[in-house]
């Protein structure tokens, strides 16, 4: 947004809006009220989109927010952030602890609004399915130290994980691998320049498509290995 | 900040009317007005405090586009609006029930009383949590008996002599001194809770 936090504090606020995993409101009040207390902070607050998706997500508007489930909340509070037309969307953890239907709906959601095309989401999740289905980009961060940030497709392009025989490993192939689980039978390392083990092994390891769990479990062990 | 002291009052309207009902009972009774003025006062305030002491609320005030600074200082701003209108149903409470024009220096030293305690009680809160108010002042009181006890065993006597010092002045000098310091007081206190609420993690 080219702005700086200390001195545009209020303005950034504006254009953000935050969905945390939690009921972050006063529980004792209906969603209605709620709403009457937060509008006013919000130069754009736009009253015909907020009861649009109140609709959509079938929130009751006036049932006290104490009531509310983990789903309804994070509804609710998604639905806030879109009513003052933030840019920029981030959500804590939206989908842990959600049943199956409401996180696949959830998604739904999510994937339609960034397919609008209006709004910027940044979610942290530890369910990587659910970034294969929606992300553009993934950051990796791992216990407060980035790790990388790449666009999805490239990391379905440059990452593999390669399988075969130990007496395909030596000093100098070893070093092509982020990380390597040695076993009896063999091995299983993640590579993530997909091309170049594919040329240097060809037909003798088996090259198979890394999920993202993969990625995240070798560049952890990666990191211990080499520290 | 004006939003944030409407919710304030939004949140706290049923609980308002109630003890402003309570308090017309108090003063029916003609309780000593410095006394329930001061009770009434500190628990408007401290439960404007409480209500948004949760975590999860401290989290969403951030997130809405409201500076640190404001979200402290409408608390400040919130009490006073409270005591002011403490000291109006009093003195119309009074002037119904019993035709009678409260003194107004009854209703300084009561507001004096509610802003010194406050400037205290409000700083604590925001660096411990006001649960701990508790047992705060219980070890207070306990040092304050180990003082008179062993350190300045006349402690009270001078306090009392100081107010006598204070009150032999004449009474404008005297009323302009507390009301003064009171107000520095309050401002001081405020400037520290702002530093402590800064650099709060929730």
């Amino acid at each position: 947004m080219g702005m700086n936090y200390a001195k545009h504090e209020k303005e950034i606020k504006q254009r953000i809006g935050f969905v945390y995993d939690e009921n972050v409101f006063y529980e004792q009040l209906t969603l209605a009220e709620m709403t009457r207390i937060i509008k006013p902070a919000y130069r754009n607050w736009d009253d015909d989109v907020f009861y649009h998706y109140a609709h959509t997500f079938e929130l009751p508007l006036h049932q006290k927010l104490k009531t509310f489930s983990k789903g309804m909340s994070m509804k609710a509070s998604l639905a806030i952030a879109l009513s003052h037309h933030a840019e920029l969307i981030i959500m804590d953890e939206p989908t842990s602890g959600l049943d199956p239907i409401i996180r696949r709906e959830l998604l739904d959601i999510l994937h339609q609004l960034i397919q609008d095309g209006e709004v910027t989401i940044i979610f942290s999740t530890h369910i990587t399915t659910d970034l294969d289905r929606i992300a553009d980009y993934i950051t990796f961060i791992h216990q407060g130290e980035h790790m990388f940030t790449k666009k999805l497709y490239q990391i379905e392009e440059d990452y593999a994980i390669v399988k075969g025989g130990l007496e395909l490993l030596d000093r100098e192939t070893e070093l092509e691998f982020v990380a390597i689980r040695k076993s009896r039978h063999g091995f299983e390392a993640l590579t993530a320049n997909k091309a170049r083990a594919e040329q240097i092994f060809g037909d003798m390891a088996l090259i198979e498509k890394a999920s993202l769990e993969d990625i995240m479990y070798y560049t952890k062990k990666g990191g211990e290995q080499y520290a | 900040m004006l939003n944030l002291l409407r919710k304030d009052f939004f949140l706290q309207k049923k609980i308002l009317l109630i003890l402003l009902a309570a308090l017309l009972v108090y003063l029916f009774l003609d309780v000593s007005i410095i006394w329930i003025g001061f009770v009434f006062g500190i628990v408007m305030i401290m439960n404007a405090f409480n209500q948004d002491e949760k975590s999860s609320i401290q989290m969403l005030l951030n997130s809405l586009p409201y500076s640190r600074r404001e979200i402290v200082s409408s608390k400040y701003i919130g009490a006073l609006l409270f005591m002011f209108i403490l000291v109006v149903t009093i003195f119309l409470g009074k002037f119904a029930i019993h035709r009678q024009i409260t003194d107004w220096r009854e209703l300084m030293v009561m507001v004096c009383a509610v802003i010194i305690s406050i400037s205290l009680l409000l700083p604590f809160s925001y660096q411990f949590q006001s649960r701990y108010l508790y047992t705060a002042s219980i070890v207070a009181f306990g040092v304050y008996l180990f003082v008179i006890n062993f350190v300045i065993p006349n402690l009270n006597d001078r306090v009392r002599g100081l107010m006598n010092t204070l009150l032999d002045l004449p009474h404008i000098n005297f009323y302009l001194i507390t009301s003064v310091s009171a107000i520095v007081l309050y401002s001081v206190s405020l400037i520290v809770s702002i530093r402590i609420y800064r650099n709060k993690v929730f």
